[in-house]
């Protein structure tokens, strides 16, 4: 079975891995750093972000990823996040 | 030690996860949850992962109780993937909760609960955006040279 995930020869390696996560977590960070921003400019959308680029935003999550894979990036690999204007209230 | 952040004032740990079973192999953005008892993959990560629920109907199932009422969540045994500032990469093999696909959850956070966390000593102090967490066990751990 193949996955839409972005899995590679390497991805058991664990240097790979390593690599795989630094760039996750820098991705992460620039979502993080940059909410206030991608907010107004993404007002309630889903955003992916990889590779500390916006590679992609829609209203729809399965279009977004359908742009993914249009685009060969591994979605598994990549920063996906809703902006939501309402900022609703969790209680998880 | 492990280094989380703030979004929008919610505490974040990412990592790499495998499950398996469902040939899974990639990187998930965690909402650290001290008051979860266990660890949830949220359906916005499962269709990430382009898993199709259907892939579900063997699983087993377990419920749940929140602030919302109670859910039904398949379970799956998986490993999480954790990378410290030293370079050493951390394994944690669970049985992992996902939620059934609803439209009310469909963009909620994936959950890091305390199956994870307890086995950390967690630094929490948001004013100054500061969380990090001691790893004190673990299942496998590679040092990255």
């Amino acid at each position: 079975m193949e996955r839409k995930n972005g899995n590679s020869k390497n991805s058991d390696n664990p240097s790979e891995i390593a690599k795989d996560i630094k760039r996750f977590t820098d991705d992460s960070n620039y979502l993080s750093d940059r909410y206030s921003s991608l907010l107004s400019r993404y007002p309630s959308q889903w955003v992916a972000v990889f590779n500390k680029r916006v590679q992609a935003n829609h209203k729809d999550l399965e279009k977004l990823l359908s742009v993914l894979d249009k685009k060969k990036l591994p979605r598994g690999k990549v920063v996906i996040e809703f902006l939501d204007t309402e900022q609703h209230v969790l209680v998880l | 030690m492990l280094i989380g952040n703030y979004r929008y004032g919610r505490p974040y740990l990412r990592c790499g996860i495998r499950i398996p079973r469902l040939h899974i192999k990639g990187d998930v953005d965690f909402l650290v949850d001290t008051g979860s008892d266990v660890t949830f993959l949220m359906p916005k990560d499962v269709l990430k992962f382009g898993i199709d629920y259907e892939s579900f109907s063997n699983s087993d199932e377990t419920e749940s109780t929140g602030a919302g009422g109670s859910f039904s969540n398949y379970v799956e045994n998986a490993t999480l993937i954790f990378l410290d500032s030293e370079n050493k990469l951390y394994d944690y093999n669970i049985e992992i909760q996902i939620p059934k696909y609803d439209v009310g959850n469909r963009s909620l956070p994936s959950l890091l609960g305390r199956n994870i966390i307890d086995r950390w000593d967690m630094y929490y102090k948001p004013t100054s955006k500061i969380l990090t967490f001691d790893v004190l066990s673990w299942d496998r751990v590679i040092l990255i040279k």
